[in-house]
C-alpha cells in the first residue's frame, strides 16, 4: 500500500513542506492542493524579513528552533550561486521600540547583534524610542522563492491541483496523510477559532538607494524593508479584521511616518499599495492529529498559525513536519518497505 | 565705477572640480565661475569609482590635522545630503558592510573612520563565517556611497541654476586661461602634464559594473577584492597597479577580479554584467591643495589654487579638500599674497 500525501496550501509554508518531503521521501507521491498560487498568496506580498514577529504565545524554544533552522537554510541559499535570484538578501537592520523588553534569544546567532547605548539612541531624536537593537539579518522574498520551489516540485514528479477545500473529508478517500498548510484558511478548514487575521497594510515604492531596514516596533510604529526591486513601507497589525481595502488614515500614517524617518523616500515613486491578512493564531500549530473518516484512518499534520513569521519559520516547520511524517510512516500501520 | 565681478575658472569636471565649482558659487554668488574641462560625467574617472566613503589609512594631506579635517568635513557634507530629501537625486546612500582578511589584522582598523562613522566595530565570530573563506579578521561599518553617475549631474544642475557656466575645451597650458582672476586646478590626472608634476602617479584600477539587486551591503576581501552596491549597479573590483598607464580593460584583470569576487560572494554568479571599465587613479603623496602664482608666457601673474592628486579617494575627500581650497581662493580674491611663484 503506497501512502498518498496531500499538502494543502501553496504559500511559502505549503511549498517548503512539499520540497522537504520530496527530498526526505523521494518515492512518496505528493499532491499539492490550493486555491491560491504565487503571485497571489500572502507570502508574495510580504517583505520577507527574517524576524520572529506576531507569534502569540508560541513557546520561545519552538520559535527559536523553527527560526534558527530557517536562518540556516537562508544562509545556505545566500551562499549559493542563485541565492539572489531565489530572493535572499543580507541586510543591516535597526530595530527600535517605545517599550523595553528582554533581549531576544535569537540574538545569539543573528549577525552582529548590539543593544544601542542611550547616547546612540538619542542621536535619532525620537524621544519615544526607549530601546534600540542593531543587527544584520536576511530577507527572503516569497515571490522569488516560491516559483522556484513550485518548479522543483513539479520537476520531481509532484502533482498540483487547483481546488478550494471546504473540509478534510473531501480528501479522505484519495489520501492517507494531509499536511494542512492552509494559513488563514485553517480557521474554516480545521474549525479553529483561535485563528485570526492580523491585517497588514503596506506600500511598495521604488527606492533602490535604501539599503537598510528600520523597524519601529512601538505599538504604533513604521517599518522600512528594502527588497530587490522595491522597498516596503509599513505598517499595521490589526487583529481580527478581515477587509483588505486600504484605509486612508493608515496610508497617511505609513507614508508620513516612513518619510519622516528617511526624508529621501518622499521622492520615491509609489508602485502599489496592498493589504494582506497575516495568518495569526494564539500560537503556531505544528502537530499531528489522527482522524477516522467513514472507518478509514486519516492523518492530518497541521502546520499553520505562522502570524507575521511565515518567512522566518517556514523551513524549520517543514523539517518538523517531515519528522512527524517519518514517525508515522515507520509505525506499525505503514511498512517502511512500501515507500 | 562698477567693479567687474571676479572671474574664476575651475579646470576639471570630475568630482573635485564640480564640488569645488558649486561650493564657490554657493558661497560667493557674486563670482563669475566657469568650469572648463574636456571630459564630463560618464567620461570622467569619478564615474568609474564605486564612490564609497573609505579613505586608505595611508591617505595623506599636508599635515595629519589637515588630512583629518578634510575627512571630517567631507563626511559631514555628504551625510547632510543623505539625511535630506535630495539624497536620491544626489546619489548619496548609506551602506553598511564587512571588511575581511584571512591574514592582516591591520586591514580592519582605520584611524579616519573610527570615531567618525556612526558604526565601526569588529566583526564577530559568526560574521567572519558569513562569506566562504578562512576569514580571521573583520570589521563591520556603516558609511556612505556617493555615486558620481548621479552626483555629477546633480552638482551640474545646481551649479548652472546659480549662473555657473560650463565649457568643453582641452587646456594644454595655464597660458590658455591667463585672463582669469583665479584658476582652480582640479584636473586630476591631467595635472601630471599640465603642471609637469612627476609626483603624480597613475594607479590603475579596473571594475565590473553588474546588476545584482540582492546585494545591499559591501564586502571587502584580501588583495583588493571588493563588492560595493550602488543605486542601480554593484561595483566589483579591483586592482591597484602602480605607474600603469593602461586605460583599456585588461582581460587577465577581468578574470582575476571576477574569480575573487565570486569566491567572496557566490551569489554573484547570477549577476548580469553591465560593463567593465578601467581608470587611472591620480595618486600623489601628499595630495596637493595649495596656492601658486604662475607667470604666463605673456608675463601675467596668474593666481592658481591646485587641488589634485586624490588618488583613489577623490569621491571620499572632495568636499573636504574643496572647502580648504575655497578658503585659499578667498585669500587670493581678498588680496592676500602667496609665497609660491612659478614661471611658465
Amino acid at each position: 500500500m503506497v501512502v498518498k500525501v496531500a499538502v494543502i496550501g501553496a504559500g511559502i509554508v505549503g511549498l517548503s513542506v512539499a520540497k522537504v518531503l520530496q527530498e526526505r521521501f523521494p518515492n512518496l507521491p505528493i499532491t499539492l492542493l490550493a486555491d491560491k498560487f504565487s503571485p497571489g498568496t500572502t507570502s508574495d506580498g510580504a517583505a520577507g524579513l527574517w524576524m520572529p514577529f506576531l507569534l502569540g504565545d508560541t513557546p520561545e524554544s519552538d520559535v527559536y528552533a523553527y527560526s534558527k533552522d530557517t536562518w540556516d537554510f537562508l544562509k545556505e541559499l545566500w551562499n549559493s550561486p542563485s541565492g539572489g535570484k531565489l530572493g535572499v538578501s543580507l541586510v543591516p537592520c535597526l530595530q527600535t521600540s517605545d517599550t523595553v523588553s528582554s533581549i531576544p534569544s535569537y540574538s545569539d546567532f543573528i549577525y552582529g547583534f548590539q543593544v544601542l547605548k542611550r547616547e546612540e539612541l538619542a542621536l535619532y531624536k525620537k524621544p519615544q524610542w526607549k530601546q534600540g537593537y542593531r543587527f544584520v539579518t536576511f530577507t527572503c522574498e516569497g515571490s522569488r522563492l516560491m516559483p522556484h520551489l513550485m518548479e522543483q516540485f513539479r520537476r520531481k514528479g509532484g502533482n498540483v491541483v487547483v481546488k478550494r477545500l471546504e473540509c478534510f473529508e473531501e480528501l479522505a478517500s484519495d489520501f492517507d496523510v494531509i499536511i494542512n498548510c492552509s494559513g488563514i484558511g485553517a480557521k474554516e478548514l480545521a474549525n479553529d477559532l483561535s485563528v485570526h487575521p492580523i491585517r497588514g497594510h503596506i506600500f511598495r515604492i521604488k527606492a533602490p538607494w535604501q539599503k537598510s531596514i528600520l523597524i519601529d516596533d512601538s505599538d504604533v510604529g513604521n517599518y522600512i524593508i528594502p527588497n530587490q526591486d522595491s522597498v516596503v513601507l509599513g505598517g499595521t497589525h490589526d487583529k481580527d479584521q478581515w477587509d483588505t481595502i486600504p484605509r486612508k488614515e493608515d496610508a497617511k500614517f505609513i507614508l508620513e511616518g516612513c518619510t519622516s524617518l528617511f526624508p529621501s523616500l518622499e521622492k520615491a515613486e509609489i508602485l502599489y499599495e496592498w493589504v494582506g491578512l497575516r495568518p495569526g493564531r494564539s500560537q503556531l500549530r505544528v502537530e499531528l492529529e489522527k482522524k477516522m473518516i467513514d472507518g478509514k484512518p486519516l492523518t492530518v499534520i497541521h502546520n499553520y498559525g505562522h502570524g507575521g513569521s511565515g518567512l522566518t519559520t517556514f523551513y524549520g516547520c517543514a523539517l518538523k513536519v517531515a519528522n512527524l511524517l517519518e514517525g508515522i510512516l515507520t509505525s506499525e500501520n505503514y511498512l517502511a518497505s512500501k515507500l | 565705477m562698477m567693479t567687474e565681478p571676479k572671474r574664476v575658472c575651475v579646470l576639471g569636471a570630475g568630482i573635485v572640480g564640480m564640488t569645488t565649482a558649486l561650493m564657490l558659487k554657493e558661497k560667493h554668488a557674486e563670482l563669475d565661475v566657469t568650469v572648463i574641462a574636456d571630459k564630463f560625467e560618464q567620461d570622467t574617472l569619478s564615474d568609474v569609482a564605486a564612490g564609497i566613503f573609505r579613505p586608505s589609512t595611508s591617505f595623506k594631506g599636508p599635515t595629519p590635522e589637515i588630512t583629518k579635517q578634510w575627512l571630517v568635513d567631507a563626511y559631514h557634507h555628504y551625510k547632510a545630503i543623505q539625511d535630506s530629501k535630495e539624497a536620491a537625486e544626489a546619489g548619496v546612500q548609506e551602506v553598511s558592510g564587512y571588511v575581511l582578511s584571512s591574514k592582516f589584522p591591520e586591514v580592519t582598523k582605520n584611524q579616519f573612520l573610527e570615531g567618525l562613522l556612526p558604526v565601526y566595530r569588529p566583526a564577530d565570530e559568526l560574521e567572519l563565517k558569513i562569506c566562504p573563506g578562512n576569514w580571521k579578521y573583520g570589521a563591520f561599518f556603516t558609511t556612505l556611497v556617493i555615486e558620481s553617475r548621479y552626483h555629477l549631474p546633480w552638482l551640474r544642475e545646481k551649479f548652472e541654476m546659480l549662473g555657473g557656466k560650463i565649457v568643453k575645451k582641452t587646456i594644454d597650458s595655464f597660458n590658455d586661461v591667463y585672463d582669469y582672476d583665479l584658476v582652480m586646478n582640479c584636473t586630476g590626472f591631467g595635472a601630471k602634464k599640465l603642471c609637469l608634476d612627476h609626483d603624480l602617479v597613475p594607479i590603475r584600477g579596473q571594475v565590473f559594473k553588474v546588476k545584482a539587486p540582492w546585494v545591499k551591503m559591501f564586502f571587502y576581501g584580501d588583495y583588493d577584492t571588493y563588492i560595493i552596491p550602488g543605486i542601480d549597479y554593484v561595483t566589483l573590483g579591483g586592482c591597484r597597479q602602480y605607474d600603469s598607464f593602461k586605460q583599456e580593460v585588461d582581460k587577465y584583470d577581468s578574470a582575476s577580479i571576477w574569480e575573487r569576487c565570486v569566491e567572496l560572494l557566490p551569489n554573484l554568479k547570477s549577476a548580469e554584467v553591465i560593463k567593465e571599465v578601467a581608470g587611472l587613479r591620480p595618486h600623489r603623496t601628499p595630495v596637493r591643495v595649495e596656492r601658486e602664482v604662475i607667470v604666463t608666457s605673456g608675463g601675467k601673474h596668474l593666481q592658481v589654487v591646485h587641488q589634485y592628486g586624490h588618488g583613489g579617494y577623490g569621491v571620499t575627500t572632495a568636499p573636504g579638500t574643496a572647502k580648504y581650497a575655497v578658503k585659499l581662493a578667498e585669500d587670493v580674491l581678498g588680496g592676500h599674497r602667496s609665497k609660491v611663484h612659478a614661471k611658465l
